[in-house]
């Protein structure tokens, strides 16, 4: 069982999501601004929280900067630009997903996320690998490079592959599919890539 | 046969005018040359002013003809009258009182001909200059004017007493002038604000609205209104958040307008992500053909959603088409299948490019690259 909290301004979206979710989820609370969100979460200590990019009373940043928890967050916007998705992965987000997606594809989002992996969507690796592509890819540190292999996944994700079907294209194990995952969004929130500080600071996130 | 009857009046002229233009008008009214008009009210004024009389009881009867425009030789030659005609009083007291007198109000006509209200929101160099000297033509007066009554001597301190008076009223008239400020700069915001809005007002009714009421009158069909939602949806979406391109000249601008065609025309989504971007040119172009193919064939075959991801690295551009329709046997497709051999492969090769299709049961992915210069 995964408790879920969902952090969304509106009732209709929190509604649909919950109405939507299958047994082994359960919500266990709702908020609809960063001040109810904090509290909320505090107090339910969920495993998952699902939060909308876009609050009124502050945004994203509010609440992942001021939640001690252990929780694990799932961003969720309507918009996909880039400094959104940036933002509150830097931020702490494990993934990030729209709201156009389907419920099925959700329930696993969030089993995803419960589980310690990342959440990409092609979107969000398609950033991924315009931030760390280009003439200013050769650096020594590590952390401001993808190895190959990270790039061929972040590829394939890309490209509308799923976990499983990017690790039989690649020859890998699922596991080590997800291992690739984690280490790129550990580098996407401890890189000072320009790019990545840019995005950032556009929505005012850092 | 009618007969036309012409009332023909006086007016004080407005071209060619050296005061108020009574001399140019009367001297077009009686046909006279206008310098034997000017002498003859300039003479006139030497006999107890009456030219000065007559002239000033001409410039309030006549009226004027057209617009007014004011000029700096009509100013000049209106401070030459104002001041000479105090000159030709012989008396003393008039010296000292009329000549500071007509100063401030040669200063004051400077200020208020050259600076009207409207302008001087953004008064312009030649509008500082009359400003300025209207001003300091004003303070002379004024002190000219104390120091008839104290000395000459006494000037300097009647001149600092003046401007701490100017001083003095400025600094009561400052919330005023702020506030005045504040009202043109709010104004000013609104205006802009009101812009925007109508803007927006525009693109909603454009768009939005449309949508609506196309969405309202297909209510009984859902794969129609999802469509219609979808890709009203991508629109706003580019409009709100990504600066627009030429379709014509960038590559992930040509794809995302042919993206949003497949999901207008199929019931399918297109998902498409670009990394980098390029200058289209005629090959280019080509590749934008052939990917529009690709992703009319997945959204008509598969329906669903298509995945669409564009790379441009190494000078090479890497598109990959993919669907998880039925899939089909590549080998088997005959070649008079126009849609795959002719649009795709033989477009990709005559670019210079290529183009690779896999297909099996958990769908089909086409693979278009073709190299450029960056």
């Amino acid at each position: 069982m995964i408790r879920l909290v969902i952090v969304d301004d509106h009732g209709m979206v929190r509604a649909g999501i919950r109405s939507g979710l299958p047994a082994d989820i359960e919500v266990v609370g709702e908020a609809a601004d960063v001040q109810s969100a904090v509290s909320v979460i505090a107090a339910a200590e969920p495993d998952v929280v699902l939060l909308d990019v876009h609050l009124p009373g502050g945004n994203a940043q509010a609440v992942l900067q001021q939640s001690a928890v252990d929780s694990r967050f799932l961003a969720l916007s309507v918009s996909d630009a880039s400094q959104d998705v940036i933002g509150v992965v830097r931020l702490g987000a494990r993934g990030y997903v729209t709201k156009d997606i389907t419920s099925a594809d959700l329930a696993t989002a969030i089993r995803q996320v419960a589980a310690g992996e990342a959440v990409f969507s092609p979107r969000l690796a398609g950033f991924v690998l315009d931030a760390f592509t280009g003439a200013a890819a050769k650096t020594d540190d590590e952390l401001d490079r993808l190895t190959s292999r990270e790039r061929d996944v972040m590829r394939l994700i890309a490209r509308g592959y799923t976990y499983r079907e990017a690790a039989d294209e690649l020859f890998l194990s699922v596991k080590t599919v997800e291992t690739h995952m984690s280490a790129v969004l550990r580098k996407l929130q401890l890189s000072n890539r320009r790019e990545l500080a840019r995005w950032a600071k556009g929505r005012g996130l850092e | 046969m009618s007969t036309q009857i012409t009332i023909r009046r006086a007016y004080r002229e407005t071209r060619g005018r050296w005061v108020g233009g009574v001399a140019a008008g009367l001297a077009e009214h009686l046909g006279w040359p206008v310098a034997a008009v000017r002498a003859l009210f300039v003479v006139s004024s030497f006999f107890a002013g009456i030219g000065v009389i007559a002239y000033a009881a001409y410039w309030a009867v006549l009226p004027q003809r057209d617009q007014d425009d004011s000029d700096t030789a009509r100013l000049l030659a209106f401070a030459a009258l104002v001041i000479g005609g105090f000159l030709l009083l012989p008396t003393n007291p008039w010296m000292q009182i009329g000549l500071p007198l007509a100063v401030i109000a040669l200063g004051a006509t400077v200020v208020w001909t050259r600076v009207g209200p409207t302008r001087i929101l953004r008064p312009d160099g030649l509008q500082w200059t009359a400003l300025g000297l209207g001003i300091l033509l004003v303070l002379v007066g004024v002190v000219a004017l104390a120091a008839t009554g104290i000395g000459v001597r006494s000037l300097l301190n009647v001149g600092a007493v003046a401007l701490l008076l100017l001083v003095g009223v400025g600094l009561i008239a400052m919330p005023w002038i702020a506030g005045l400020y504040r009202e043109l700069t709010v104004e000013r915001q609104e205006r802009v604000r009101s812009q925007t809005r109508a803007e927006l007002a525009t693109q909603v009714h454009d768009s939005v609205l449309q949508t609506l009421t196309l969405i309202r009158r297909h209510a009984d069909d859902p794969q129609q209104v999802s469509r219609l939602a979808r890709a009203e949806e991508r629109h706003l979406r580019s409009w709100l958040y990504e600066p627009q391109g030429d379709p014509q000249m960038r590559l992930s601008a040509a794809l995302s307008a042919a993206a949003a065609r497949i999901e207008t025309d199929y019931p399918a989504t297109v998902e498409l992500v670009c990394v980098g971007e390029v200058e289209l040119d005629e090959s280019g172009r080509a590749l934008v053909a052939a990917t529009t193919e690709a992703m009319v064939n997945a959204a008509k075959h598969a329906r669903g959603a298509v995945s669409v991801y564009v790379e441009v690295d190494d000078g090479r551009v890497t598109v990959f088409v993919r669907d998880r329709g039925p899939g089909f046997d590549v080998a088997g497709v005959s070649p008079d299948r126009k849609g795959v051999s002719e649009s795709m492969i033989g477009r990709m090769q005559r670019a210079g490019g290529t183009c690779a299709i896999r297909s099996d049961e958990r769908g089909t992915e086409v693979t278009l690259t073709l190299p450029v210069t960056p």
